[in-house]
This record gives structure tokens, sequence and C-alpha cells, in this order.
């Protein structure tokens, strides 16, 4: 998660980058893809989505191979009357910029990282809360490897 | 009177493959199969039994056995130990003497199958899915006994 956090806040420097233990949901009594009030109003969220399956698909009699799905959203208020219905390049933009740099076939920053899958979600969430928050959910998930213990 | 008999089962994460040159472990590979037959050999006669129908049912010869063994692997390019090309060599024609472990935990299955790579198969597609290959390896002579592997 801090390779993560650490490869958007390169992206974007001026954006501060949140690295939350909750899954994100849209249900207004749980955090917001772990932003709260208080954090900045603008951010990006990281969070992993449980559970991280462990030899599912592929593995190896010398390695393990974790899969973690990473949730990455994009936090911002909503833009006032009228233009809170309006499209929004801004956030098309961002995740068109984050899709581009992380689907590929590894992530350069952590070693042994392969099978980078990007999954797209709803680019418009609202919370309704005072002031309205839009939030714009990208899934990312990649296998890491880590050696296989035995007796 | 019957004997229980104790029960040690083992699992596939307890496996391994090592290449004997140099006891090499093959990095990457996630399954091993051993298929091994046994092909009789009839040895008719005028004088070989019948049923009461004709059907001759002469005696056999124990046969010719072969064995093939497939390994299933993921594409590893590490450029000093890599599986399938350059330090350990899994690709078609090569020969090659495998130690086919069964437990690494207690070192056993069968030490020195020694076989010709007969067939490889490696493919790569969109889904960003991790390069896999199989590599069958048809035994050239005894398939070595099950025990003790070091």
């Amino acid at each position: 998660m801090d390779a993560m956090a650490g490869f958007l806040n390169g992206l974007y420097p001026n954006i501060p980058v949140v690295e939350a233990k909750d899954d994100p949901g849209p249900d207004p009594h749980s955090p917001l893809a772990g932003w709260r009030p208080g954090q900045s109003t603008t951010c990006f969220v990281v969070s992993i989505e449980e559970p991280e399956p462990v030899d599912e698909g592929i593995a190896s009699f010398e390695e393990i191979f974790v899969r973690y799905k990473m949730v990455i959203t994009y936090v911002k208020p909503a833009a006032a009357e009228p233009g809170r219905w309006n499209e929004d390049p801004d956030i098309r933009d961002k995740r068109q910029t984050i899709r581009d740099a992380i689907y590929k076939p590894t992530f350069a920053r952590v070693a042994g990282v392969f099978d980078i899958r990007y999954a797209s979600d709803r680019v418009y969430e609202v919370m309704d809360m005072q002031p309205m928050m839009i939030y714009s959910p990208m899934k990312v998930s990649f296998l890491t490897q880590e050696p296989r213990g035995f007796n | 009177m019957a004997t229980s008999q104790t029960f040690v089962p083992t699992s596939g994460t307890d496996g391994r493959v090592l290449n004997q040159t140099g006891d090499v472990i093959l990095a990457g590979i996630s399954e091993w199969k051993r298929s091994s037959k046994v092909t009789p050999i009839p040895l008719a006669q005028f004088e070989s039994g019948a049923s009461a129908n004709g059907t001759v049912q002469p005696n056999q010869l124990r046969g010719l056995g072969d064995s093939t063994v497939t390994l299933t692997g993921i594409y590893n390019l590490d450029p000093t130990a890599q599986t399938e090309t350059g330090n350990t060599g899994l690709e078609q024609g090569a020969y090659v003497t495998l130690n086919l472990v069964i437990s690494k935990t207690i070192a056993t299955g069968y030490q020195g199958v020694p076989g010709w790579i007969t067939a490889f198969e490696v493919g790569q597609k969109i889904d960003n899915q991790a390069c896999v290959f199989t590599a069958t390896l048809t035994v050239d002579g005894v398939f070595p006994d099950y025990g003790a592997v070091s």
C-alpha cells in the first residue's frame, strides 16, 4: 500500500493519499472508502479489499501467490448546483491516467508483482452528506509471491 | 487377524521438482505427473487355450513398459535461474534427469528420472495471467523406484 500511495503521490503530488484499512462502501454508517470527515476533501484513498486469495488459479511448489485486491478511490466534494449533475472531466482524466500507469504487466515499484488486473467501477458514486461528496473507485488486483513454507 | 495400517498423507504443496544437473530446484513448477503403463505381448500358439466359443486366450509376456512425465509450470524470466531455457533447459529435445519429489518434508519420491523432452508447449494471451508451459518427458529406460530423494 505504501508503494501504491507513493506511486499516486508521484502522479499527483498536490493530492494527498490516505491509506485506509476499511473496505470501501456506500453505506453512510461506514467510512467513505476509508475517507473520514476532517481529512482533506480532495484526496485519493487506498485500501485493500478482503479477502486476499492465496494460490487461487496459479501456484508453484516453491512459492505461494497472494492476490491483493486494491481499491483506489478518488474523493472530492461535489460541485455546487447545478454543476453537481454535470459530467466531471477531472474525474475521468484521473481515472484514465491512473489506469494507463498501473495496468501494465508488472508494477515497477515492487519487485515480483505480476498479473495486474484492472476492473473499473462506477465513475461517480455520491455520498449524501454535508458537503456532498463524490467518490470514484477503481479496483486493481495483482499477484505477489513469497516462499512457501514446509515442515 | 487383520492389522490396522498407519496412514500418513501428504499434500500437493509438499511436492518439488529438481533437475539433477547441479541439484537445481526448478522454480515455478506447479505440477508434475507420472504416467506409466505396460503393454502385454500375447504369446499365441497352436496350443493356446480357448474358451468354449472359440476365443483364443493365450499366455502373455509381462510386456513392454513405458512412462511419460508431464511438468507444468510458470515461465521464469530470471536471467540466471530460468527453468525453461538456459540454466536448466526444459525444451524439446533436451535430455534431462529429474527428481520428482512427492514430499520434500520427508524427502521421498522418484530420484533420477531420465528422459527426453518430447513435447513442449507454451503460449501467451492478453488476459495478463502468468505465462504457463507444459513439458512432456519420455522416460528413457527403467523408471526409478519410489523411495528416498536426496
